[in-house]
């Protein structure tokens, strides 16, 4: 027969698993945009941008929300709920900063001429250093301020009629996967203030920190995202 | 996540009241209720829908006094609009593949299921589970609601294939309708989601003491492996109408590209509308088996319960099912044969799609083997598994002509198709749901349905549903294309009307016979002759439970598990059958 | 007052029905049985009902065979035949599995049926049937993808010499063909240019398109001849469907689609085929595309080599065709961009 302890780990267990597996759905869900991303990329006109360097900036603040997060739960286990109670909140600090330096991103990304919707034309900068624009998977030539197939090498043929009004895909791209990344985060961030309260009022202990388990858990699951993410939109591109 | 369901659950709670008990219950059977309920509202719905939609291609261009009753504006003097037909066909595919087959069919029976025959108290999560239903409910009353919006609802097939769903100026329904379309589709998605990923935490972690995977139902292993498809695959028809979204709503171009419309050209450019259909098929063949899988689960059960006799091939039956779903997330290309696909991928898509048939193949020696020298009891369950046995063969073996790429170029999108996935998915599923109704109806309300109407039922169901779906393979053959409001513009189709007229007759015919379903399953809810514990002398340990379960399931401890679950007819035992809970005796080998 | 009535008989069947169940019930109930209960009878009757049952059945399905071939013409072009070949070998393997299959499924559900005498016999696994109905099937399957690929591969192989080229233009709802003019090619078109007449939106600022044909209502092909089919569509996705050539492609915004085949068989031949002098071939739409959907048709004349030059020679050039004023109903757009449909990605 099953004793209460039993019973106890196997909805730990059970628990944890349930958000493995929903964090398993949301990795199918950006798993499908990056795929549909590299399925656009090899049709029509495709702009080649580098990331904003606050990006950057990001992917080690929330490398280090990560490790605080996990100072977090080792606290916890050995029963100081003063350090759970220090680290969350630092963890919490380092969420708000990353959405801080995400939106400064999206700016920089708006300077460059790259919005939510808008047309390759508006791209500012200079060709080949700022952005490069790929016709069928290969870059095309930029001669004198007009546009060439990327086999017209006697600038022939300026193809900038085809390549204004074209819309900007790969930046609407950019803006909805960092922004689809957000929208999780600022679940995490709802749930982190949750945990603060509760260790404030001294729910958690050494032998009962589920709910700090689980929110570590999504909390490096969106960590490994946005590196995925990066990582993605880096060299794929 | 959270906190509250950091207790551990204990079997008697306090006596709960009205609305803890029917409306906010976390307990999975009365979820399970109301999943069943909710679905079969949505399926009179999608049910009715088909016959005014029949009634048009039967007696094109007459006029029908009942579609004016019901559909107001949209059938001026008893006369079908034409897009009012496209809307029709569009929401009864949705509704009957999303609301009835997907949730009603996996909702209702995992939930009733999953903890009583794995011996669980309840679900992992009964809070998820109840959001999972709740979620399951709007989505339902927004898809009914998208019903009366003034340019009438998503009308571009349950397939919303942009451009014509991502424009209003196309079709009328891609407006307001097509919104609340997808708003239902997000809610829907996030219901199984939830359901889902609790059905699998639950199998993994909530069995009892000795029931090892490979002691466990074959329903609870389908609805298992269902829940790691839907799992895989819903999500991606979420990334798939968000990127939609944002087309008909934001302006950007990721499906759109090209076009010409009401006299103007579009801003957009730079998309590929076959990027949708990429995304949607790879939720959509998934979809297929998360849809009949479930039924054939509830209908192996059933055969080997009925038949008296352990189900032939335990374990292939699992194989087959594991190799079904993994084959399924592959296939998706086979409904893009002529989209001008690189015709090298063609051929890959027709290599993995023919494979299916394999283990289905399997699966239907198995379930014939299963019944060779049984003892077969012809409850109304039984009947309607043998059905979903003979329509699984029949709709499968269309399907080896559907996978061929060459055979596809001509049939494609044509009434062959509609026969087909009518046949194979859409019959098998609900004749699986009706098995499962029939026989776990004393489960659910401690009572019997009558099985005079049961045959009845089934009977006449069949009957009118091999009349209705079998002759349009021959449309198909003819080349009339699906989704067409009539066939009066060409000639060529006007010798096939008669076998309009008659598909249109059985159509009504079974929808009537309907009627007697639901009137056995309200009238035995409360007139019903008492069930006992174990009607059916099934194995299965749902049946160790009280006739009317608390929450809880077991008002005691929760039995042990010593034996798989299809100890039926054992030559070395005087009994007729072993429920799992019976310890075995000293000189006894497991035998599976 | 009418509906009134409807409501109110069938609230009052409902009644009489759930009074004749439970007179049943409490009869049996009185008997000392189980109404609910399965008995030997119903069991006797149930497996008699469904040996009839699966013999209408089987009947019904072998009057549709013979039904069935007659509803299309044979096939009118080159690759048709093979594919109607494929089918026909499809379905000569699979007709005899359906029918096995069901006998065995009523043989067993009728000699099976329940007897309190009997006990079922316990045949839980077998690994040589089971090897034996994984690999039968398998081996008949492998030989049908083989040949079922080889024939795909016929079809969609590349372009033969000497093809001539036709483009088909889809929009809500109708169809455009395009043919060259005297100089063999076509002009760039792109959906930008479309203004007034030039509803394709061809470049006429091209030298090659100004000789081009544009035909509505109906075309013509020779006979004998491979064409090539470039489809275009300006608004949602249409699906040139032409089932007596067995031929079938999706015409997608954004992009150019293609399909190439020999048509064997002139009109006048098919009339005759068909005993019906009113025979036409058909190019139908087979993808949902809006409210006119049902009637989005182009008739398709097949002749011999010599009719059809003379026919395309009587056509007026897309340059004659606009230089008479056009009255239209659709705004004049700038037409400063164009999209030359020979750059469109992704044809087949």
């Amino acid at each position: 027969m099953h004793t209460n302890e039993e019973l106890k780990a196997k909805n730990v267990r059970a628990q944890k698993m349930l958000v493995w597996l929903g964090v398993g759905s949301i990795a199918m869900f950006f798993g499908a945009f990056t795929s549909a991303y590299m399925v656009l990329q090899a049709d029509h006109f495709w702009v080649l941008h580098d990331l904003p360097t606050m990006f950057g900036v990001s992917t080690i603040v929330i490398a280090f929300s990560s490790l605080s997060m996990w100072m977090a739960t080792r606290c916890i286990k050995q029963g100081n709920t003063a350090g759970l109670k220090r680290w969350l909140s630092v963890t919490l600090l380092l969420g708000l900063a990353f959405t801080a330096t995400q939106y400064k991103g999206w700016e920089e990304l708006n300077e460059g001429g790259k919005f939510v919707v808008g047309h390759i034309n508006d791209l500012t900068g200079q060709y080949g250093k700022d952005y490069l624009i790929l016709m069928k998977g290969q870059p095309m030539l930029f001669h004198d301020g007009h546009y060439f197939r990327p086999d017209d090498i006697g600038y022939e043929k300026p193809m900038d009629d085809r390549i204004n009004g074209t819309f900007n895909v790969s930046s609407s791209f950019l803006f909805i996967l960092s922004g689809l990344h957000i929208a999780h985060l600022a679940g995490g961030l709802i749930y982190l203030i949750v945990l603060l309260f509760n260790a404030k009022r001294g729910r958690y202990s050494a032998t009962a920190h589920l709910g700090v388990d689980l929110g570590a858990i999504y909390w490096h699951f969106l960590d490994i995202l946005w590196i995925y993410l990066f990582l993605f939109l880096t060299f794929i591109r | 996540m959270a906190d509250h369901t950091e207790h551990v659950h204990h079997a008697h709670h306090g006596k709960p009241d009205f609305w803890t008990h029917y409306v906010f219950s976390q307990d999975h059977k009365m979820i399970s209720k109301q999943f069943l309920v909710t679905a079969m509202i949505m399926g009179v719905v999608g049910m009715m829908m088909s016959v005014f939609f029949r009634l048009q291609l039967g007696w094109p261009g007459q006029s029908f006094a009942i579609l004016e009753t019901f559909l107001g504006k949209w059938a001026p003097d008893g006369v079908l609009d034409p897009n009012m037909y496209l809307a029709l066909v569009t929401i009864h595919g949705t509704i009957m593949v999303f609301m009835v087959l997907t949730g009603g069919l996996s909702g209702t029976f995992a939930n009733l299921l999953i903890p009583l025959q794995i011996g669980a108290r309840d679900m992992a999560s009964g809070f998820l589970n109840m959001l999972s239903f709740w979620f399951f409910l709007g989505s339902s009353v927004i898809m009914l609601a998208s019903l009366f919006v003034e340019t009438g609802p998503a009308s571009g097939g349950w397939t919303i294939y942009p451009p014509l769903s991502a424009l209003p100026q196309a079709i009328p329904g891609s407006g307001l309708g097509m919104t609340l379309w997808l708003v239902s589709m997000t809610l829907f998605i996030v219901s199984s989601l939830l359901g889902g990923i609790n059905y699998i935490v639950t199998i993994i972690n909530l069995r009892t003491k000795g029931m090892s995977m490979d002691r466990m139902p074959l329903t609870t292993w389908a609805l298992f492996i269902t829940a790691i498809l839907g799992l895989l695959s819903f999500p991606v028809l979420l990334s798939a109408a968000l990127l939609l979204v944002f087309d008909r709503s934001f302006g950007t171009s990721f499906y759109l590209s090209d076009i010409f419309i009401s006299g103007q050209a579009l801003e957009h450019t730079g998309g590929s509308p076959i990027l949708f259909q990429h995304l949607f098929w790879f939720l959509g063949h998934p979809e297929v088996y998360i849809v009949l899988l479930p039924a054939l689960g509830i209908t192996s059960e059933v055969v080997s319960t009925m038949s008296r006799k352990p189900i032939f091939g335990y374990k292939a039956m699992v194989g087959s099912m594991l190799a079904i779903a993994f084959l399924s997330m592959i296939v998706w290309g086979h409904h893009m044969f002529v989209t001008g696909m690189n015709p090298f991928l063609g051929s890959v898509f027709t290599f993995t799609t023919l494979l299916v048939a394999i283990p289905s193949a399997v699966k239907v020696f198995n379930y014939l083997t299963t019944l060779w020298k049984g003892n077969i009891v012809y409850s109304p369950a039984m009947l309607f598994a043998i059905g979903l046995v003979s329509t699984f063969i029949t709709g499968g073996l269309t399907g080896i002509i559907l996978g061929d790429s060459a055979l596809d170029i001509n049939i494609h999108d044509t009434y062959f198709v509609v026969g087909h996935f009518h046949i194979v998915m859409g019959a098998s599923a609900i004749f699986g749901m009706f098995s499962g109704v029939y026989h776990w109806f004393p489960k659910m309300y401690g009572r019997m349905m009558n099985k005079n109407l049961g045959y009845a039922h089934f009977w006449i169901t069949i009957t009118s549903m091999y009349g209705v779906f079998f002759p349009m393979h021959f449309l198909g053959l003819a080349g009339i294309p699906r989704r067409y409001y009539d066939n009066t513009a060409f000639p060529i189709f006007d010798g096939l009307q008669d076998i309009n007229e008659m598909i249109s007759l059985f159509a009504i015919l079974g929808a009537c016979a309907q009627a007697i379903f639901f009137f056995n399953f309200i009238y035995s809810i409360y007139r019903g002759p008492r069930a006992s514990q174990n009607p059916w002398h099934s194995n299965a340990l749902e049946w160790t439970t009280p006739v009317n379960p608390g929450h809880g399931n077991w008002p005691g401890a929760i039995p042990t598990v010593y034996r798989w679950a299809y100890d039926y007819s054992r030559p070395d035992k005087d009994v007729d059958f072993i429920p799992q809970n019976v310890p075995p005796t000293a000189d006894e080998k497991e035998i599976h | 007052m009418l509906n009134l009535l409807i409501v109110l008989v069938v609230i009052l069947a409902v009644v009489a029905l759930a009074s004749v169940v439970r007179v049943f019930e409490l009869g049996a109930d009185l008997r000392g049985h189980d109404p609910s209960a399965v008995t030997e009878s119903d069991n006797r009757t149930q497996s008699t009902i469904l040996v009839f049952a699966g013999i209408c059945y089987m009947a019904y399905v072998f009057y549709q065979i013979f039904w069935g071939p007659e509803v299309l013409p044979v096939a009118a072009s080159v690759h048709g035949v093979k594919t109607d070949f494929l089918l026909n070998l499809t379905w000569a393997i699979i007709l005899p599995v359906f029918f096995i299959t069901h006998i065995l499924l009523i043989y067993f559900g009728y000699k099976y049926f329940h007897r309190s005498d009997r006990k079922s016999d316990f045949f839980a696994h077998s690994t040589k049937l089971e090897a034996v109905w994984t690999i039968v099937p398998t081996i008949v399957l492998s030989s049908l993808i083989v040949y079922g690929l080889s024939t795909w591969q016929e079809i969609t192989g590349p372009t033969p010499e000497e093809t001539m080229v036709i483009e088909l233009y889809s929009k809500q709802f109708d169809w455009t063909a395009r043919y060259a003019g005297d100089d063999n090619r076509l002009g760039p078109s792109g959906y930008r240019l479309i203004e007034g007449g030039n509803t394709l939106g061809v470049d006429l600022t091209d030298a090659a398109s100004n000789d081009d044909k544009v035909v509505r209502g109906e075309f013509h092909l020779p006979v004998g001849k491979p064409v090539l089919f470039k489809f275009h569509s300006r608004d949602v996705i249409h699906s040139a469907y032409m089932p007596h050539f067995r031929t079938q492609m999706n015409c997608v915004p954004g992009m150019t689609t293609q399909f190439h085949f020999v048509p064997t068989m002139t009109t006048a031949e098919m009339r005759v085929e068909t005993g019906n002098p009113e025979f036409d071939y058909l190019l139908l739409c087979n993808k949902i595309c809006g409210a006119a959907h049902n009637n989005m048709q182009m008739n398709i004349i097949v002749e011999s080599e010599a009719d059809f030059n003379a026919w395309l020679a009587g056509q007026k050039t897309l340059a004659e065709q606009l230089s008479k004023p056009v009255e239209s109903e659709i705004k004049p757009q700038q037409a400063e961009v164009l999209e030359a449909s020979t750059e469109t990605p992704n044809g087949i």
